[in-house]
């Protein structure tokens, strides 16, 4: 691990003040609905802490274009001049990122157990917090392989667009693997329908985990062992990906 | 002079590089065994098949529980790791019911197998997880059977019972008392029976199958109405005595049958006018296995569909109200049977 890379990463995400504008409002978002729902319309919220959509998006604000900049501004280059190799500075940046990403994450669940003990504190469980939260931690150092990769191949913030453009295929996949036989004209298309249907939602279902690596950590006897390869596999695949990419790439000396 | 050791920037990594294979091999592999091996945890359950489980209800004479699930659905998958891998659950559901895991395959294969659309439909699913218990009479019923309003009966039974009359001794104000029995009505009838829907915990289970069992023991209602022996009938189907005798022919469950007794046996002004005037007869025909001596005497007053009511007045043919009678209904055909006679 290459502290200097790390501090670089953070000084990078919090110098620019429109990634921490939409990181405040992305924080504060769900605290506030909470909030909202419980102090003024006097109604339980249906989830007493935010899931996992949000965390990602936290992922996603704090991580975006943290290789990429770099690739952007020429100045990978040079970080690569020191006595470094390519692998230590993908994996410093895939630390610094689920780092940062976890404290916010774990301070947002902060803040809605406050507002819970605050309004109802009979339905706080302990081990509720406790599971949220190392499922947000969880979350936040499987997406932030994910984005380590993307952020490798593109330049500037443009992975952002790629992830983006990646879930809608997949949900897109999940949809259309949906389609249900009886709803298409008989012959060809049935037949269609029924090879393809399986298969797109298969890779819909994969990208999916994919693009959002959770380990669902409510019952902890019986986690089954795929899912937990799987987890694992994405991150050192992504992160292996990651390195391969850069080690094959031809780097600018100048703003791209 | 020794050469420091050189590392490249451009070093490839190569034990993460197989580790990721490695991971990746085995997570392809376990996710494939998954997929074809989708049960999982629940192996204290004997699960049985949809076919299995009718010809094995219809023996032993218990109901089967349906459990309705889908591979894709994460709170079923909980649920059944969770609770149906515990033991005190397992044991009672394996001694007192026929339990099924059905699993909805429409998003895999497009369509499920006609048993499972059947069955779905008969259990009125819509999400899931669902479960639901059918006894074993009514595994040819349609869906307003199986979720007969008949049972409203067991269920204010139930809700009578429930702890909240001491309050009223204790000197809470009434207001309260009354807004908590409403909500302990309100959350009966969440976990009504014969249906439970949505993730489930231990406890839910435990209370489901707790309410399912009391459901079961409870026979069906014979109302207010004071039932005496079916007196003897002539040739004709007239009877002996002076006084007129009321046959209702009811089955033992189902929902025609059911708003039957809630109609006509439960309330006070037909109740009272059938004991007043009449030589009231309950036969109960059971829907699945019908006595003969049912059978004969549907044939003698040649009734097409059950509910029914037979009036039979001395020296007079039998008056006969096939099929479901409202009270009002009821009120009238029962005057007017009964004016015929004045």
């Amino acid at each position: 691990m290459i502290w200097a890379i790390c501090k670089n990463t953070w000084n990078q995400c919090l110098a620019s003040r429109v990634r921490l504008g939409i990181l405040c409002l992305v924080w504060i978002a769900p605290i506030l609905q909470n909030t909202i729902s419980l102090c003024v319309q006097h109604v339980f919220p249906e989830a007493l802490y935010s899931q996992s959509n949000s965390v990602a998006l936290l992922v996603l604000i704090v991580g975006s274009g943290c290789i990429g900049s770099q690739l952007n501004d020429g100045t990978l280059s040079l970080t690569l001049s020191r006595p470094l190799t390519v692998a230590q500075y993908v994996m410093s940046k895939w630390f610094a990122v689920f780092v940062a990403s976890s404290v916010a994450a774990l301070s947002q669940l902060a803040a809605e157990v406050l507002v819970s003990l605050t309004r109802t504190p009979a339905l706080i469980n302990p081990a509720d917090v406790l599971t949220n939260g190392a499922e947000r931690v969880i979350l936040c150092v499987g997406l932030s392989a994910v984005l380590i990769l993307l952020s490798s191949l593109v330049s500037g913030v443009k992975d952002l667009a790629f992830f983006l453009v990646l879930s809608m295929v997949a949900s897109l996949c999940v949809g259309i693997g949906q389609l249900k036989v009886d709803d298409v004209p008989a012959g060809w298309p049935q037949l269609a329908v029924s090879v393809l249907c399986p298969v797109c939602y298969h890779i819909g279902q994969a990208g999916n985990f994919i693009l959002g690596p959770m380990v669902d950590l409510s019952s902890l006897a019986n986690i089954p062992w795929s899912v937990v390869a799987s987890y694992f596999a994405v991150i050192a695949t992504f992160l292996s990906l990651a390195i391969f990419s850069l080690n094959r790439r031809e780097l600018p000396y100048g703003a791209e | 002079m020794a050469q420091s050791e050189f590392v490249s920037t451009k070093h490839d990594p190569k034990m993460l590089y197989v580790t990721a294979l490695i991971l990746t091999v085995l997570a392809v592999v376990g996710n494939l065994l998954d997929e074809n091996h989708p049960e999982g945890a629940p192996k204290l359950i004997k699960w049985r098949t949809i076919s299995q489980a009718r010809v094995e209800s219809l023996q032993k004479h218990k109901p089967v529980l349906y459990v309705f699930s889908a591979n894709w659905c994460g709170p079923c998958k909980r649920m059944e790791s969770i609770a149906f891998g515990r033991r005190d659950i397992a044991n009672t559901i394996n001694k007192n019911y026929i339990p099924v895991l059905v699993i909805d395959e429409s998003q895999e294969r497009g369509k499920n197998t006609p048993a499972v659309q059947k069955t779905q439909k008969q259990c009125n699913v819509n999400s899931f997880p669902t479960l639901c218990v059918v006894p074993w009479n009514l595994l040819d019923a349609d869906v307003e059977d199986v979720f007969s309003t008949g049972n409203e009966i067991e269920r204010n039974l139930i809700a009578r019972n429930l702890p909240y009359a001491e309050a009223f001794e204790s000197g809470e104000d009434k207001d309260d008392v009354s807004e908590r029995a409403t909500m302990d009505v309100l959350d009966y009838y969440r976990n009504r029976v014969p249906a439970h829907v949505g993730y489930s915990t231990p406890d839910d289970i435990s209370e489901y199958l707790f309410q399912c069992n009391i459901w079961h023991r409870l026979p069906p209602s014979k109302g207010k109405i004071h039932w005496g022996p079916m007196p003897t009938l002539d040739a004709s189907g007239k009877p002996a005595t002076q006084s007129p005798v009321l046959i209702a022919f009811v089955e033992d469950c189902g929902v025609l049958s059911d708003k039957m007794r809630l109609s006509l046996f439960e309330n006070d002004e037909t109740s009272s006018l059938i004991n007043r005037d009449c030589k009231p007869v309950l036969v109960e025909v059971s829907k699945q296995e019908p006595s003969q001596e049912a059978i004969a005497l549907k044939k003698r007053f040649a009734i097409s569909a059950l509910p029914a009511i037979v009036v039979l007045l001395p020296n007079e043919k039998p008056i006969v109200q096939d099929g479901f009678t409202s009270k009002k209904h009821a009120l009238q055909f029962l005057n007017r049977a009964l004016q015929s006679r004045k």
